[in-house]
């Protein structure tokens, strides 16, 4: 899978690399779904929600160019997927889901596999998490209107957001935010096709 | 007999009724698209039961009365269960292209609720074959009682909610089950229990335990409804949709939101119509709604002041809202549905603090170009905000939808009701690459073009932000003051200009950063000379919509294919445009659905005598009407949507004026044939020459006429109706009973083909429409029924006389 739909696409970070091949993602996905864990395609994970293909996982977390020690927030837990990921390569992940089920049971998953640095909260991902504010690095892997005002306010000067923004359903852009100077600036990078961030599809 | 015709009668109104209420329902819980597909499952329904007839001709014709009754019932126990089944498949649209299980549950799905059409349909065409020699009679009785049931269903509609409709419908198929019950005992016996249980069905699923809707989880009501605390607080419903209003603590709808905005989107209430996002209620009483100002749509009042404004499709009021904050003294706001200004000015008159009555503000229930071709008033500012529902808007699920709005006709009246200064203000979704915005532009320049405006760079000013694009057209040039303002909310509002008078390329992509200034160069070209050429090599539809073809969100091109597939792999195409592929894919299953159940077991029937050599004649025959008769329905009801404002009332009044009118021709069908032994090819004339005559007198007709009352609108469709249908009337009586004296084998026959077609025209018509225009619908139509027309003569001929 890391060859055929990662590399191969032009994934070079080797930690993002890595860490792909290493998360077991059959883990993530409902039994009924296992036999395609490894597919290029994303997963119904329940709840009108979908785990994202794995080369729209490795990309994102590309983008962000991250560094080990790095802090990263996450809205958007859903399977928890993405957090492993991240947790693969720097230290602490905080990452934020709206439906109560699927944080719980991204939580319990998260121990069961033993990612110790990632904390997951049931919340309305629109407020981020505050405590830990500010962030290296956002990532949202549900499809916003707008990109929160709140998520603009924790992310550090010179960090990199990467958020699905559009029209909420069906085909978004893939979206990298900068913060520089004060000034925030954001670059379209693909079209992408998420399911929608709870509280901004309307 | 009486009790047959009788029995016939109600049985068709309950099937037309049932067909109309599906689609409502389909519309709430899945999407248009899939509604649209009933139209097709139905017409499979009958096409299969002339096969099956066929092939059971000999046992059922002895057995009719037994076999008659027996399918009445099933069918009215069947439209209840089918439907309570339906609603029980897990079919979801949205995985359709990667998990091909979908495929099967879209399978599931149609067949469940073909059962119902299926027997129906053979229940009638049964009767057709025993008593042919007065088809003339029954066949008015099918056709009146059709149209009568089109009227049913849609009155039904505004009395009891969406979802009990199809139940009461199967009560009133009971009631023609009940009129024709076997006297066989054992007929007798079990379709009797048939009715009972019917009625059991009836209690249970209408009154007793109402179905409930299970609208799909993908569509935005689902998701608002898992935002923590969300509770559907309202619910009001009409033909027009079906509206409710959620209530949640985390809902909050700013489309397009500056970057620049760091205050709070207040809360808000969601309201949604057929299961789609329609607007937000702002809480007035909490908030000030200040983050509209921080929208693209807030553009033109930093240009200028202005005094007069009119909002097309003002919704649950947040244009009007921005206008009012901006001190416009008189707002007009247009909505097309009258549930959703009472529920601004009623049902949450706290809340808005009854915007609609506020002073100097007027809300006007109708449709938008209906309102533009009555009022003679002139404005400073005409604004159109987002049409297309959030959600879906950018899949293409709106390709199919006719929108009369955005046309360079509307367009046109539009320039010509704003004073002088005054500006269009519309706003869009944008995509990358772009259309949507570019189509407008384009839409928009060539109304400029139609009324004396020549250097239309000089009118345009367009800017984009992150989901949105506002653009903003002037009939006088604009002023130089007016571009600052333009650049200076630009700037601080953190949102990129698409363009304006003099514009530099590097201008194009300092905050939403592309790679290449796409929406620049696109917009430089439609604005220059070169528009033709950009049109034709632009990988998506944006030359400009038109009444002829007024479907603006249909941006597919099959000759971008390559380009998509290049730039997206072969997954990335169904990202693109899936209202469209939707309606291909229906067609080519419904094609091969029609040719497994209908034409495959017709062909291992043998034919013998003089008979062989006239299947393809008949073939021709029927599958020529077949065609023409849907081409012209779909024609009518997507021209009429127009006229009278909304596609249920034009579904319902073409449905049910072409049925009647055409039932009132096959009834005297036989009667004039004898006096007129060429009635079939003179009929075939004058249906061709009408339709094509419709083609171009219509419009200019309808035109000064839409600011009419409804009722007397639809008096005057039915006028135009009456003969076209009138003739439409004649050619398949007639045919059948030619067949049925010299070739009754093939009568059944020829009704399957008659279905097949029918079933594939209705797909057919409409991706003829919004790829090539209704033109070409119209040569297609009256070319299906020449060919028809020449076919007839070597159709085994009917002596006068001989019975």
């Amino acid at each position: 899978m890391v060859r055929k739909q990662i590399t191969a696409r032009g994934i070079k970070d080797e930690r993002v690399l890595a860490a792909i091949g290493k998360v077991p993602r059959h883990k993530f996905v409902p039994k009924s779904q296992v036999r395609h864990a490894y597919e290029d395609y994303p997963l119904p994970i329940g709840y009108g929600q979908t785990i994202s293909q794995p080369y729209i996982v490795a990309l994102m977390t590309e983008l962000l160019q991250l560094s080990p020690k790095d802090k990263v927030l996450e809205i958007g837990t859903g399977s928890g997927y993405q957090a492993a990921v991240l947790a693969e390569i720097v230290d602490s992940v905080f990452s934020v889901e709206i439906i109560r089920k699927l944080g719980e049971s991204a939580r319990q998953r998260m121990k069961n596999l033993g990612y110790k640095n990632v904390a997951v909260k049931v919340a309305d991902g629109y407020y981020g998490w505050r405590e830990h504010a500010p962030y290296d690095a956002i990532i949202v892997t549900a499809a916003a209107e707008y990109i929160p005002p709140p998520l603009l306010e924790q992310l550090k000067e010179g960090g990199r957001m990467v958020i699905p923004i559009g029209p909420v359903f069906f085909v978004q852009n893939l979206v990298l935010v900068e913060k520089k100077r004060g000034r925030i600036t954001t670059r379209n990078i693909i079209p992408v096709r998420f399911v929608p961030l709870r509280r901004t599809s309307y | 007999m009486r009790s047959t015709a009788w029995a016939i009668g109600i049985l068709s109104a309950a099937i037309l009724a049932y067909e109309i209420a599906l689609m409502r329902v389909l519309s709430i819980i899945q999407w248009y698209h899939f509604a649209y597909m009933i139209i097709s499952v139905a017409l499979l329904g009958v096409g299969a039961s002339g096969t099956f007839l066929s092939l059971f001709l000999g046992p059922f014709t002895r057995n009719f009365e037994s076999i008659f009754g027996l399918c009445i019932a099933l069918c009215a126990v069947t439209m209840a269960l089918s439907f309570f089944i339906s609603q029980h498949i897990p079919f979801a649209p949205y995985l359709l292209v990667w998990q091909h299980k979908e495929v099967l549950h879209l399978a599931i799905f149609y067949l469940i609720l073909f059962i119902p059409f299926f027997l129906g349909a053979t229940a009638i065409g049964l009767a057709f074959v025993k008593y042919r020699e007065r088809i003339g009679r029954l066949y008015f009785a099918n056709l009146l009682g059709s149209g009568l049931g089109g009227a049913f269903g849609v009155i039904l509609m505004f009395l009891i909610s969406p979802v009990r409709v199809p139940i009461a419908i199967s009560g009133i198929a009971i009631v023609a089950a009940a009129l024709v019950i076997p006297r066989s005992r054992c007929f007798s016996l079990f379709t009797t229990l048939s009715l009972l249980l019917g009625v059991l069905l009836v209690y249970l699923f209408g009154i007793a335990n109402p179905i409930e809707l299970r609208v799909s989880e993908y569509k935005s009501l689902s998701k608002a409804l898992l935002l923590p605390g969300a509770e559907i607080i309202l619910e009001k419903s009409s033909p027009l949709g079906m509206l409710q209003v959620i209530k949640s603590p985390a809902l909050r709808h700013a489309p397009g939101l500056s970057l620049a905005f760091t205050g709070e989107v207040p809360h808000q209430l969601g309201v949604f119509k057929d299961g789609e996002w329609l607007g937000a209620i702002v809480d007035q009483r909490e908030s000030d709604a200040i983050f509209l100002d921080y929208t693209t749509s807030a553009l033109p009042y930093a240009l200028r002041r202005f005094h007069r404004a009119l909002v097309i499709g003002a919704g649950t009021g947040e244009q009007i809202l921005l206008a009012q904050r901006h001190r416009v003294h008189t707002i007009t706001g247009v909505e097309l549905d009258p549930l959703v200004i009472e529920l601004v000015q009623e049902d949450f008159s706290e809340e808005t603090k009854s915007l609609y009555n506020q002073r100097g503000i007027h809300a006007i229930s109708g449709e938008g170009r209906a309102f533009l071709a009555k009022s003679k008033e002139k404005y400073d500012l005409i604004s159109i905000p987002i049409l297309e529902g959030l959600s879906a808007s950018s899949a293409g699920m709106y390709a199919l939808y006719e929108n009369y709005l955005l046309t360079v006709k509307s367009f046109s009246l539009m320039l010509r009701h704003l004073n002088r200064g005054g500006m269009i203000a519309i706003s869009t979704w944008t995509r990358v690459p772009p259309r949507n915005s570019i189509k407008l532009l384009a839409t928009l320049r060539e109304a400029m073009e139609q009324n004396g405006i020549f250097k239309p760079d000089r009118h345009i000013l367009a800017l984009r932000g992150w989901g949105t694009a506002t653009i903003v057209a002037k009939q006088t040039p604009f002023e130089e003051g007016e571009i600052n303002a333009f650049l200076q909310f630009c700037k601080e509002k953190y949102f990129d200009p698409i363009i304006y008078p003099g514009m530099r390329p590097k201008e194009a992509n300092q905050f939403h950063q592309l790679e290449r200034p796409l929406f620049f160069e696109a917009a430089v070209k439609v604005l220059s000379e070169e528009r033709g050429e950009l049109y034709q090599a632009y990988p998506f539809r944006i030359a400009p919509a038109t009444d002829n073809q007024p479907y603006f969100y249909h941006l597919f091109k099959w000759k971008s294919l390559p380009y998509l597939v290049k730039t997206f792999g072969q997954k990335g195409i169904p990202f693109l445009e899936w209202g469209y592929l939707i309606l291909i894919l229906t067609l080519l299953q419904i094609s091969l659905l029609s040719l497994i159940l209908i034409i495959l077991p017709l062909l291992f029937l043998r034919r013998k005598g003089p008979v062989a050599g006239r299947r393809f004649a008949t073939f021709l025959y029927f599958g020529g009407i077949g065609i023409g008769f849907l081409s012209i329905e779909m024609l009518m009801i997507q021209r009429f949507a127009l006229f009278l404002s909304h596609p249920i009332f034009a579904v319902t009044t073409v449905i049910t004026g072409m049925l009647t009118f055409s039932g009132i021709g096959s009834l005297v069908s036989q009667h004039l044939e004898q006096r007129f032994p060429h009635l079939v090819p003179f009929s075939i004339l004058t249906i061709a020459v009408l339709c094509i005559t419709y083609l171009f007198i219509l419009p200019p007709i309808f035109a000064p006429l839409i600011s009419l009352p409804l009722t007397v609108r639809v008096i005057i469709s039915s006028l135009f109706l009456a003969p076209i249908s009138f003739c439409m009337g004649f050619p398949f009586p007639l045919g059948l009973r030619r067949l049925s004296i010299q070739a009754p084998q093939l009568v059944p026959w020829a009704w399957g083909i008659n279905g097949c077609f029918s079933v594939m025209s209705t797909a057919l018509a409409t991706i003829v429409a919004i790829d090539f225009g209704y033109a070409a619908v119209s040569f297609i139509a009256a070319g299906s029924y020449g060919i028809a027309a020449v076919a007839n003569r070597y159709l085994p001929i009917h002596k006068p006389g001989r019975e």
